[in-house]
């Protein structure tokens, strides 16, 4: 018998209990392991091909969201939204300045006073820019930007030869199954993943890093506000000297994301001639302009901003479809879908919340027509102040240039209000401010303009006549007309005393 | 359909990880200890706060159940934010063995 030492043969069980155990360890790893279940992933059959645009070939990759989107061409049910009654089951298209006469009188010399409709949407978007008066369209091919998916394309090719060129030209660019095609996939997602994806870097990505907001580093949820700040924010055109258009910037110089004031705003559009875009027929005065700026009124410190709501969490709200919550691609306000995205947070009922955004807006309309008749008022006296030096008399100079300066800071807060889009609603406490200081500087300006006409013995009338019906009626080449029904009236009647 | 079904689940089915038992029961352990000292040091927050890592396995228990829903949206934010009814304060005194 051979003789093994205790202590060898201990040693030899302890490294089995070692073996023994680590296999324990791993097995049971293993075993954990391949018990918890592999996450969830839609299943993918089609690839998307990079740079292709047609969304009937994404839509076979993302049926549901596609069948959404597709739904933008149909018209939401009549009389659902009190003030914007864009594109309903009615068929009716509103002109804005119908709605708001004031608005024919300072836009005249612009497109925006010959035709200005509430849009159709999405679905219509570049048909709507081809039906409307070919003065809305002058700028160039710059106008395209935000309405076809294929103006990156475009850009990158023409360089600035995209916003110089007529707009027809520009357009025919396109290939003509898509002439027609508004907001499509790929504006806002990525073909790899349908990762949300900014598609206007050469706008939208240069006024974020002008803000010092890196583009690459956004959230999901951040992105689900800032994609629709592609389009929905206020833009100036750059002009050259023989006053083409040379490029396209958004005016958030100096400002912060989170707080895109209008003073700020106002402050850039005032500090370069090249942005002047046109002159406005009743004072002969040559201004820039502000669009549709429904990006930087919600996002100021909005309580719906602060409280991390984006943009497509009430415009494209989170909706069941069999057995998938998807986000809702027929974007569209809530007032047209019975308050259902509001009712995801709020416990009220639909009527109930309903009457909290009306009594917003209703506040919202009527001190709109008080700072817009103020402006159109002060804009008169300009011309009456014209008239008077062209007749010989002398107006003061200091105080024309005061009420110069005071008209184009209500002319501009007015703009502001009248062009965003959700009449208050998406930040009212801001809106009533802007609203307010604009009463405040046309109020101004009136009373200089008055001092200055009254001084050179030019005597001016207790009520200003407007003459709203010089700028109304006959409008550009089709002769649009004032159709009194469409009018908006102030909810309160306090308009009728001014 | 009913409404309220979490009425009917345990603590531990949203605020423990579910995902396999090894773990559950380690955290459940370390979660006892650490509530049996904060009790009886008395040192119970009011109101009672989720924790982030609390956060986490909870957002992680919503997912879980309703993964197929929700595999299309942003599961980055929280469920609760927005389905606020959920949450203890609004949904009243409830069973919880």
């Amino acid at each position: 018998m051979k003789y093994i030492p205790k202590e060898r043969s201990d040693m030899k069980s302890t490294k089995y209990i070692i073996l023994a155990i680590l296999f324990t360890i791993i097995s049971i790893a293993i075993f954990l392991y391949s018990c918890t279940p592999p996450k969830t992933e839609p299943v993918r059959p089609v690839k998307i091909a990079d740079g292709d645009i047609d969304p009937a070939n994404w839509g076979k990759a993302y049926p549901l969201h596609y069948e959404l989107w597709k739904k933008t061409e149909e018209p939401t049910e009549a009389g659902k939204s009190k003030y914007k009654r864009g594109f309903d089951a009615d068929k009716i298209i509103y002109d804005k300045l119908s709605e708001y006469p004031y608005m024919a009188l300072l836009f005249s010399g612009f497109g925006f006073g010959v035709e200005y409709n509430e849009p159709r949407g999405h679905a219509y978007m570049v048909i709507d820019q081809l039906d409307i008066d070919a003065g809305r369209v002058k700028a160039g091919g710059v106008c395209l930007t935000c309405k076809t998916p294929y103006a990156p394309k475009l850009e990158k090719e023409m360089g600035v030869d995209y916003y110089k060129m007529p707009f027809k030209e520009v357009h025919a660019k396109i290939p003509t199954q898509f002439q027609k095609l508004g907001v499509a996939c790929v504006d806002c997602h990525n073909n790899k993943d349908m990762s949300l994806n900014i598609s206007r870097g050469f706008v939208l990505g240069a006024a974020l890093k002008d803000m010092g907001v890196d583009p690459e580093k956004l959230t999901r949820q951040e992105l689900r506000s800032v994609l629709c700040a592609q389009c929905h924010v206020t833009y100036n055109i750059i002009k050259d000297k023989d006053m083409k258009s040379i490029g396209l910037f958004f005016p958030w110089q100096g400002s912060r994301m989170g707080g895109i004031t209008i003073e700020n705003i106002i402050k850039k559009i005032r500090s370069d001639p090249s942005y002047l875009e046109w002159k406005q027929n009743v004072t002969g005065f040559k201004l820039p302009f502000i669009r549709h700026p429904e990006f930087e009124l919600f996002s100021n410190n909005s309580v719906h901003w602060k409280a991390g709501a984006a943009c497509a969490d009430c415009h494209m709200p989170y909706t069941k479809v069999g057995s998938y919550k998807v986000s809702n691609h027929r974007v569209t306000s809530p007032l047209n879908t019975d308050l259902k995205a509001c009712m995801q947070c709020h416990a009220e009922s639909a009527e109930w919340l309903r009457s909290q955004v009306e009594t917003i807006q209703d506040r919202t309309i009527s001190l709109t027509m008080r700072a817009g008749y103020a402006t159109a008022t002060a804009a008169k006296l300009f011309e009456k102040a014209h008239n008077a030096e062209a007749a010989g008399k002398t107006i003061d100079k200091a105080l024309y240039d005061k009420a110069r300066d005071y008209y184009e800071e209500a002319f501009y807060r007015i703009l502001f209000i009248g062009a965003e889009n959700s009449v208050g609603f998406h930040n009212p406490a801001e809106t009533l401010r802007v609203l307010g200081d604009s009463i405040a500087f046309a109020g101004k300006a009136e009373g200089f303009l008055r001092q200055g006409l009254v001084k050179a013995g030019v005597d001016v009338p207790v009520k200003v006549d407007l003459e709203l019906n010089k700028y109304i009626e006959n409008r550009g080449e089709k002769k649009l007309k004032f159709n009194k029904t469409m009018e908006i009236k102030d909810p309160f009647g306090i308009q009728d005393r001014f | 359909m009913h409404s309220g079904a979490h009425r009917r689940k345990m603590c531990v089915d949203c605020h423990l990880t579910n995902e396999n038992r090894a773990v559950h029961y380690w955290q459940k352990s370390l979660d006892g200890l650490k509530d049996l000292v904060v009790f009886h040091s008395g040192r119970i927050p009011d109101p009672i706060k989720l924790s982030s890592h609390g956060e986490e396995v909870l957002q992680n228990n919503c997912i879980r159940c309703h993964e197929t829903t929700v595999m299309m949206m942003d599961t980055g934010r929280k469920c609760w934010n927005c389905h606020r009814r959920i949450t203890h304060l609004h949904t009243g005194i409830m069973e919880t063995l």
